[in-house]
């Protein structure tokens, strides 16, 4: 019964509208579950409801077992829980070292008194968070553009440098939200390669909401079918791929 | 791998400290060389505004929020300042420091409001706040002498050395200036700095990663205004009589002017909006009238051609300046030319 993280009975309203209804899953550790439904299903709302951008209307979250629900986002990274946008939520007009060392502020203990006189403590823990964010580049093939400014560069790089922020906050679970959404096949599935590379690595649970099946299909260990805001079905890749609802869900009634 | 990224990160800081030694350096001798007073009160007048501007550089250049209003921090270490030494009789550092915690005060209990909207709303209320700050100083007559403001502010003496020619204010005020710029230049080059802009950038992103932006946005308010009182108390010394109309909204709106110019997102480029906006309206004197709407229309140029300003960083601008189109433009004329071969 003590599943990693647990949803259970989650209901996300707004006004009228049900997003998400009803809807119970879970993860356990070291897998990769993927979320599909067509759009408009919901699955955003759930990573919403999850890591505290929008509270739950009703249900619970348990998390290693824990209750963590309606905890706000800030409080996630300290949880070990992290995540990606859908539409990149990065810090364009910092450098991409920048935007990676940022995600180092909650293992930085130097205050401010620290960093106004730079004090050794000051340059040590400065110097553990380049250290660990050159780390993370370098895993991310990122290095070589670690002086640029991330406005600059195409958007491929960009969702890559997404991830790799949240990588570097150490998260015990991901959660990743359309990763390889607008890259062209190729950019996806090096993308893919890189993230099951990372999981692996770091011995991550991920929970991953995207589109293109194809990656669905061979990634994910594991998938839940929503839509309308409640689930269609829950199985392995080819369970979900034979499954009658979602085949209707998709291609409509024939 | 390690070594070599290293070196390329000395060799970058080292670059900058270079070139910052070297303007340090001719601005320690520009008093020598330069005998003219008028100009060496103008570099002084500078100074003082390099400092307002870091602070406003942090709030709206670092931490992406608008404050229209933020002379008026300005205004009240200022006041704070000149009446500490006159009325409760504080020496110069004393009163300077009395400033800049009486505006930091301020500017964090302004800051509370500000948490919960966006940008453009908190222009609103820091311009409201100035118009408040005016409000106060010209009608409570007993405090801050109404429109006549405050008179005869003794001159600041320093460990018995009485400043009182141009040349002493000059440095001290340039050592003021040098050491806001290493004090602000360390917060922004540590994790603060790169939490403040990350709420710039992307607040939401910022939060993701544990940055508490609330926090933050207190934090910058506060400094900023720390800065803004200090520069304020430094004025009030310097030109010994100080009244409301040195605080009104066209210095605000200079200050931000200062900013975009120099570039937002970068200190030595505070400095050298400062200096701009100092120097060059002097130079077309004899039109006074029109010295705001001049302005203006270097504003206009400045968002065509270089809209991150002089120093800010490219990423600020996009492409959307008319130089880029320009660029483009050619760039696919080109494109289309080989096309035709």
């Amino acid at each position: 019964m003590s599943h990693f993280l647990e949803v259970e009975h989650l209901k996300m309203y707004f006004g009228g509208v049900k997003a998400v209804d009803d809807l119970s899953f879970y993860v356990d550790e070291h897998e990769l579950l993927g979320i599909i439904g067509p759009n408009g299903s919901g699955k955003t709302t759930v990573f919403n409801g999850v890591t505290g951008i929008y509270k739950p209307t009703g249900g619970k979250v348990i998390f290693d077992g824990k209750d963590i629900t309606g905890q706000s986002l800030r409080n996630m990274v300290y949880l070990g829980i992290s995540r990606t946008f859908q539409n990149l939520r990065i810090f364009k007009a910092m450098t991409v070292l920048d935007n990676i060392m940022i995600g180092d502020t909650k293992n930085n203990h130097s205050n401010l008194f620290n960093a106004v006189f730079h004090t050794p403590r000051y340059r040590k823990y400065e110097e553990e968070a380049r250290q660990n964010a050159l780390e993370i580049l370098e895993m991310t093939g990122l290095t070589e553009y670690r002086n640029k400014y991330v406005g600059s560069l195409p958007y491929g790089m960009q969702k890559r440098i997404e991830f790799a922020r949240a990588v570097v906050v150490n998260p015990k679970l991901l959660l990743l939200d359309e990763p390889a959404a607008g890259l062209n096949s190729k950019e996806a599935e090096e993308l893919m390669e890189l993230i099951i590379e990372v999981k692996n690595r770091k011995g991550f649970t991920i929970i991953m909401i995207d589109h293109n099946m194809k990656i669905m299909m061979s990634s994910a260990e594991r998938i839940v079918a929503m839509e309308t805001g409640q689930l269609l079905a829950e199985g392995t890749p080819s369970e979900i791929q034979n499954d009658p609802d979602v085949i209707k869900a998709y291609l409509g009634e024939g | 791998m390690n070594m070599k990224t290293l070196n390329k990160f000395s060799l970058s800081r080292n670059k900058a400290l270079v070139a910052y030694l070297i303007v340090l350096l001719l601005m320690i001798i520009a008093p020598l060389v330069i005998k003219d007073a008028f100009i060496l009160r103008l570099f002084t007048t500078t100074y003082i505004f390099s400092i307002v501007c870091f602070g406003n550089m942090l709030v709206v250049g670092y931490t992406g929020m608008l404050c229209l209003g933020f002379v008026a921090f300005y205004g009240i270490g200022s006041y704070a300042g000149a009446l500490a030494a006159k009325e409760l009789g504080f020496g110069f550092l004393l009163s300077v420091l009395f400033a800049g915690i009486v505006a930091a005060i301020v500017g964090f209990v302004i800051s509370l409001p500000c948490l919960r909207l966006s940008v453009d709303f908190v222009g609103l209320i820091t311009t409201s706040f100035l118009n408040i700050f005016l409000a106060i100083a010209r009608n409570w007559r007993s405090l801050t002498g109404g429109p006549n403001g405050v008179t005869g502010i003794p001159r600041p003496v320093i460990f018995g050395y009485r400043i009182a020619s141009v040349t002493s204010f000059y440095y001290l005020m340039l050592i003021f200036m040098v050491l806001s710029f290493i004090l602000l230049n360390n917060i922004i080059h540590s994790k603060y700095g790169r939490m403040l802009q990350g709420i710039r950038d992307n607040e939401l992103g910022a939060v993701s990663v544990g940055v508490d932006s609330r926090k933050m946005k207190i934090f910058a308010f506060t400094v900023g205004s720390l800065f803004a009182g200090i520069a304020g108390s430094l004025y009030s010394f310097y030109i010994s009589a100080i009244n409301p109309d040195n605080f009104i909204f066209n210095i605000s709106t200079q200050i931000m002017q200062m900013c975009v110019l120099g570039g937002m997102g970068s200190l030595p480029g505070a400095v050298i909006g400062a200096a701009f906006f100092t120097v060059v309206p002097e130079l077309y004197r004899s039109l006074a009238l029109y010295r705001i709407g001049l302005g203006g229309i270097i504003m206009v140029l400045c968002m065509l051609f270089r809209p991150q300003g002089l120093l800010g960083s490219r990423a600020f601008a996009g492409d959307k300046g008319f130089a880029d189109r320009i660029k483009r433009a050619r760039v696919v004329a080109q494109q289309k030319k080989a096309a035709a071969k």
